[in-house]
């Protein structure tokens, strides 16, 4: 025996695997090239990319620019496609999430190689998963949800480990996943407290009556941790613990602010038990073969209580998301069966009958075939354009008309600008830079929005972050026009711009100096109010649909003293 | 003729015999024979006296003569020393344990050692000698000799006409060599006991022993003695950094602020990474498990080794009784196990304590006379001359190991290769629920020996051992100057060295529970020794920090860096950030304003992530580690381990003072102080009442 003989665990980072992964990752870019030549671009891929550019365009680089508004962890794994050529740049999140799904399929393929699968037996089962279209849809939704299904699956593979030996391996990998899970998917959430409750039935039963309390501490505290954390972190960075739940632009809370124009939270939001059983139905004919495995497993109690708590997991997540008003629609959630069967599967015995093995695949295909009737019943907006890309070969543009010429008109007339982001992302997308763009998060943004009136926005100042007194000019404001944002059902966030909200006639006259109030200002602030009159301000842009802009004119002297002043 | 060998009647005399066999000559027999009428002694002693003969081949010769030896069980039950059913007994674990009869009956209790090497002269044809009445005369002992005195149990005794006499409570073979290479042909010996061996060592050659305690590293190798606190650069450096602090503050004091804050950041998230890695490295099911129960069923007591058991004590007199039950209990043979308890020449109670309790012969117990510095070390040092064990372990008077770690540790030298040289057991506590502070320690030390140790060891990261529970191979121990007495936490500097030295520290599966402090102010005196130690420990090997790097590794150098570095730094720093935070937390605006601009964007990220996750996931840890060890009902208090943070950094405080003001100095911990020495007494008590026996 030798000191250091702790058999270790298969190497994962093996050159086959590597080859394995590149493959796949080929297959599953080739896809997503197919998909964005027919022009199907998801608003929230959108929105993600518009997040990377404003904050690494923006005049100093902060993480928190990102917003504590939506998990971080898909938007880091986007930042190296930062330095792609901008008009490659909206690619990333399909990219990405193309990454994540094949590390995803090589990591199974790694593992039911372990279970002495043969490599066309393995090539074959990752072709009818990698076929099946919630994982599809999971993939090039634009949410980069392989990543979530990478982590469901690790989730899954952590329970398979608590189910098997209920160690301190196994509960230290429950805390990575969960803790990750959350960073990566708000979906987390509902995950966990569906399955908080089934912990009892996956751990050792001496476990549970040596103390139940070890066991919920040891599964629920690294979520807790994760969730207090992002509470912190949004007292510190938006002065408020619970404004990733409050804001409505915040992704934790779903489709909340949808109802009216999501089916199925039309139908079902604020309630639990019918959503919980729909799930159940559509699991089973998206994935009948999770009844063929239920029947292999009718022997095995393990195995069996194992799929029957996947199965109960994602249906009854299904219920806590629809009950809170969180879903869109069930595929949301439905589509982690992907990477929960694909789990089970290394769970199973391993089918060395041919017949056993020609059912497996059978009932495989036929899940295929069930998760396409399944995603066109009450599909989304999106869910929609996307099942038409395969069926009429439609192509659509990636970004709607007024939002691309908007883009491309901000893109010739650069000049420090003011624009809403959280509406006008498809601008900034198109556009293929944030560069001089003033959105929410900057100084200047805020201080435009707490203004007495917008013409001060022609000399705004402000500290850097090393107390450094700065001056911005603010050149032209884009502005939305509030009829047209409230029928734009495919709009993530159907919200009017900020700008609009707080000058409620900024669409429509523009810029107006009224009311100037000197009294308690101080001598550079009235020096600044004093010498701004007049200014010119002028309609620069209109597509008389949906945007405006607005330019300052400026007296470039004026400005120089001003600055003088406040330096 | 009758040589008094106890030859009988029609065997062939001795004399005849060793003629011939060649080994001596007809005329010579004839001399010896003459001078025997002459003198009136005895054949073999003229024979012997002259050397004439070798002594050796002498006593074989003689031995084969005897037709029916007498057998030293016999003898003993026809003395009346010994009953028949304690010889049985005897018997039967000689079969097991392959051990002489006479260190059974000893080990067992059932007779005197004294008695017994009486007897055992008689069967050895030979005088019993007394040496605290009879003393040996001094010039014939050697102080380069001292290993083989106490390792074959011999002493020169007095030369008497030409013959010099050794002292022996083992005779055999290997004493006649040594006696044969010290003093010539004209060689024999008497019989005395261990005891008396041992005794006349400690008077004779204490002063040796003595200075070798404190100062055989220190001259072997002064570069790894603690003697000296700092190097000549560490401090010239360490004041020049201290220099150019100050200086860039008056400068640049935003600037400075900032790169301190920065520094101080970065370095706990290090050591947050490296704990993480080694709590999931560590995690790994099995990770220590280098013997399992299959081979542990299959071990045979015979095959078992000589094992030395060194139990240093000062003013413990509370816990001794303890300590010797739980040592009793030991699965393993007794007449295999050399346990000394090591007593300091200044603790009357203990001594007398030690005494009064009527120990085994197997417990020895070892005076160690008041030098300076007083510290364990130096007490284990001069011990581990008396030693006689192939391995050598450590335990501390209040510890409860369990019973079958000799076993194992014995199991797992055999099969791990030579470069293993020594195994740390587990160390966990038997009070672990008494108290919050208790609670805490045993949080820690789960974590710490359960996790961090055995992924140090996968990882080839240098091993701060525990202060018990640790086993060695002796000879190797000796060889690299054993523990070094300048030192406080001198368990932790072995670890390092060993690796230093190119040989490996493993964990094995076995626990020593050990009494967990109870009280602030002596918890405080504890871990202000530890700090101070892992101070002492970390000077000393970065003295030479690239011959440190090349000997241990890139992994081993930076391991050390953030695992004993980083232990004491972390504790240091800590303060400052709770100070920072809780200014964050509760002060007013105004002055949260003042902390902003030393946090620039990547420090406050950096910052954000060891305060929230580093943390959560040291707290989560802690709850991993009660689990591990099924001390579910600690769980719930790992979510107040920052308050034992606190207390990390008062005593890392204290030890920091210390070694510059008072570095060799022995903060002593109290023990005894449990009630569950009492709860257990109790326990003892009514299960003896409810025995269907009583």
């Amino acid at each position: 025996m030798h000191i250091f003989n702790q058999a270790p665990d298969p190497k994962i980072v093996t050159r086959q695997n590597t080859l394995v992964f590149l493959l796949i990752l080929s297959a599953l870019a080739g896809f997503v090239w197919w998909q964005l030549s027919h022009h199907f671009a998801s608003d929230l891929a959108l929105q993600s990319w518009n997040k990377i550019l404003t904050v690494f365009d923006a005049f100093e680089f902060r993480i928190e620019n990102l917003s504590m508004l939506q998990p971080h962890i898909p938007l880091y794994l986007m930042i190296p496609f930062y330095y792609l050529p901008a008009e490659y740049g909206y690619i990333a999140p399909y990219l990405t999430s193309a990454f994540c799904s094949a590390l995803l399929l090589a990591l199974w393929n790694h593992d039911l190689k372990q279970r002495n699968y043969t490599a066309v037996q393995r090539g074959l089962l990752v072709l009818l998963v990698a076929i099946h279209p919630f994982f599809l849809w999971a993939m090039t939704g634009g949410a980069v949800h392989g990543l979530t299904l990478l982590v469901f699956y690790l989730f899954c593979i952590a329970s398979i480990r608590l189910t098997k030996y209920a160690d301190a391996r196994a509960f230290l990998m429950m805390a990575l996943v969960l803790i990750s899970f959350f960073f990566v998917d708000e979906l987390a959430f509902f995950v966990f407290i569906a399955f908080f409750p089934m912990v009892q039935l996956l751990v050792p039963r001496r476990m549970i009556d040596e103390s139940p309390m070890a066991v919920y501490l040891l599964v629920a505290v690294p979520l807790i941790v994760a969730v207090l954390t992002w509470l912190y972190l949004n007292n510190v960075f938006a002065s408020n613990a619970y404004e990733f739940l409050e804001n409505p632009y915040g992704s934790f809370r779903g489709s909340w602010l949808r109802v009216e124009n999501v089916e199925w939270l039309r139908l079902f939001g604020g309630k639990f038990l019918t959503p919980t059983l729909l799930a159940i139905g559509l699991l089973l004919v998206a994935f009948p073969v999770s009844i063929w495995m239920i029947w292999r497993a009718r022997r095995h109690t393990k195995i069996l209580a194992g799929i029957a708590i996947l199965v109960l997991n994602v249906a009854l997540a299904v219920g806590f998301g629809s009950a809170s008003y969180y879903l869109s629609h069930p595929i949301e959630i439905m589509s982690l069966m992907v990477p929960g069967i694909m789990a089970a599967l290394i769970l199973m015995p391993r089918e060395f009958n041919a017949t056993n093995r020609f059912v497996l695949y059978v009932m495989l295909a036929l899940s295929v075939a069930g998760g396409w009737y399944a995603m066109n019943w009450k599909p989304t907006h999106e869910m929609r354009n996307w099942l038409s890309m395969f069926t009429s070969g439609e192509k659509q543009p990636p970004i709607s008309g007024t939002d691309e010429a908007l883009g491309k008109w901000l893109k010739e007339n650069r000049g420090v600008t003011l624009i809403d982001d959280n509406v006008a992302y498809r601008a900034i997308v198109a556009r293929g830079d944030a560069k001089d763009l003033m959105v929410p998060f900057t100084k200047e943004f805020q201080l435009a929005l707490r203004s007495e009136n917008l013409t001060e926005l022609n000399n705004l100042s402000t500290l850097s972050s090393i107390g450094r007194a700065e001056s911005f000019k603010i050149e032209q404001v884009v502005v939305q026009n509030p009829v047209y944002s409230k029928y734009n059902e495919s709009l993530a966030s159907p919200e009017i711009d900020m700008l609009t909200r707080r000058y409620p006639n900024l669409y429509a006259e523009g810029i107006v100096k009224k009311n100037v109030k000197t009294e308690g200002a101080t001598v550079t602030e009235k020096v600044n109010l004093e010498n701004s009159e007049p200014i010119a301000v002028e309609l620069v842009y209109d597509d008389h649909v949906n945007w405006r802009v607005w330019r300052f004119k400026y007296n470039e002297e004026l400005h120089r003293n001003v600055v003088q002043c406040i330096e | 003729m009758n040589n008094g060998t106890g030859q009988n009647q029609g065997a062939p005399r001795l004399g005849d015999l060793l003629v011939s066999k060649g080994l001596l000559t007809q005329a010579r027999l004839d001399e010896a024979i003459a001078l025997q009428q002459s003198t009136g002694q005895r054949l073999g002693e003229v024979l012997l006296a002259n050397g004439w003969v070798d002594p050796i081949e002498f006593y074989k010769v003689r031995d084969s003569q005897k037709v029916a030896p007498p057998r030293i069980g016999d003898l003993l039950v026809s003395k009346g020393l010994i009953t028949e059913e304690q010889l049985g007994s005897a018997l039967q674990l000689q079969k097991n344990w392959g051990s002489r009869l006479g260190e059974i009956l000893i080990a067992k209790g059932y007779i005197s050692a004294f008695k017994f090497y009486q007897v055992l002269a008689d069967v050895n044809s030979r005088a019993f000698v007394n040496l605290m009445k009879d003393r040996p005369d001094e010039a014939l002992l050697s102080a380069d000799d001292i290993e083989i005195y106490s390792e074959l149990l011999v002493l020169p005794w007095k030369k008497i006409d030409g013959v010099t006499y050794v002292a022996t409570a083992n005779p055999s073979d290997k004493v006649m060599e040594f006696a044969r290479a010290r003093f010539g042909e004209q060689v024999d010996f008497v019989v005395t006991s261990k005891f008396d061996i041992l005794w006349e060592l400690q008077i004779n050659m204490g002063e040796v022993y003595s200075t070798n305690a404190v100062y055989q590293l220190a001259r072997k190798n002064p570069e790894n003695s603690a003697q000296r606190v700092f190097a000549t650069w560490q401090l010239f450096g360490g004041v020049m950094i201290f220099a150019l602090v100050l200086t860039a503050l008056t400068l640049w004091p935003m600037i400075t602020v900032i790169a301190l804050n920065f520094s101080m950041a970065l370095f706990i998230f290090l050591v947050f990474g490296l704990r993480a890695i080694l709590a999931w490295v560590g995690s790994r099911r099995g990770i220590d498990v280098k013997v399992g129960d299959y081979q542990l069923s299959r071990l045979v007591d015979k095959d078992l080794p000589v094992y030395s058991i060194l139990v240093p004590m000062y003013k413990e007199a509370a816990v001794l009784p303890y300590i010797a039950d739980a040592l009793r209990n030991m699965d393993y043979p007794l007449s295999q196990l050399d346990i000394k308890l090591i007593l300091e020449e200044d603790d009357e109670e203990t001594i007398a304590v030690a005494r009064s309790l009527g120990l085994e012969s197997t417990f020895e117990i070892i005076i160690v006379p008041t030098s300076w510095p007083k510290t364990k070390p130096k007490a284990c040092n001069y011990a581990l001359n008396f030693c006689r064990g192939e391995f050598v372990t450590i335990y501390d008077a209040e510890d409860r190991p369990e019973p079958d770690q000799l076993k194992k540790v014995a199991v797992a030298f055999s099969t791990l290769p030579e470069d293993v040289v020594c195994l740390q057991a587990r160390l966990n506590y038997f009070n672990h629920n008494e108290n919050w502070l208790a609670r805490m320690f045993t949080l820690e030390y789960s974590l710490w020996f359960d996790f961090y140790l055995p992924a140090l060891e996968a990882l080839r990261i240098p091993i701060p051992l525990g202060g018990t529970s640790n086993h060695f191979r002796l000879s190797v121990l000796r060889r690299i100057g054993a523990w070094d007495p300048y030192n406080v936490t001198e368990d932790c500097d072995l670890g390092v060295r060993i690796t230093q030295e190119g040989m490996h520290v493993g964990i094995v599966n076995s626990t020593t529970y050990e009494e967990a402090n109870t009280r602030f102010g002596n918890w405080i005196r504890q871990r202000s020794r530890w700090q101070k130690g892992y101070m002492q420990t970390y000077l000393v090997h970065m003295r030479h920090p690239w011959a440190f790097y090349k000997s241990v590794g890139h992994t081993g150098f930076w391991g050390f860096q953030f695992f004993v570095g980083g232990s004491v730094l972390g504790n240091l720093i800590l303060p400052f950030l709770f100070l920072m935070f809780l200014v964050y937390l509760f002060a007013s605006i105004s002055v949260v304003n003042l902390l902003t601009p030393i946090f620039p964007q990547y420090i406050l990220y950096i910052s954000l992530f060891n305060l929230l996750i580093g943390n959560g996931v040291l707290i989560y840890l802690s709850m991993v580690g009660a689990f591990k060890r099924h001390y579910y009902e600690l769980m719930p208090y790992a979510l107040t381990v920052p308050a034992y943070w606190a207390m990390m950094a008062i005593a890392s405080y204290k030890g920091l003072w210390q070694l510059i003001n008072n570095p060799f100095h022995w903060e002593k911990t109290e023990h005894g102080l449990t009630n569950a020495n009492k709860v257990n007494k109790d326990a003892e008590v009514q299960k003896a009442q409810l025995s269907p026996q009583s």
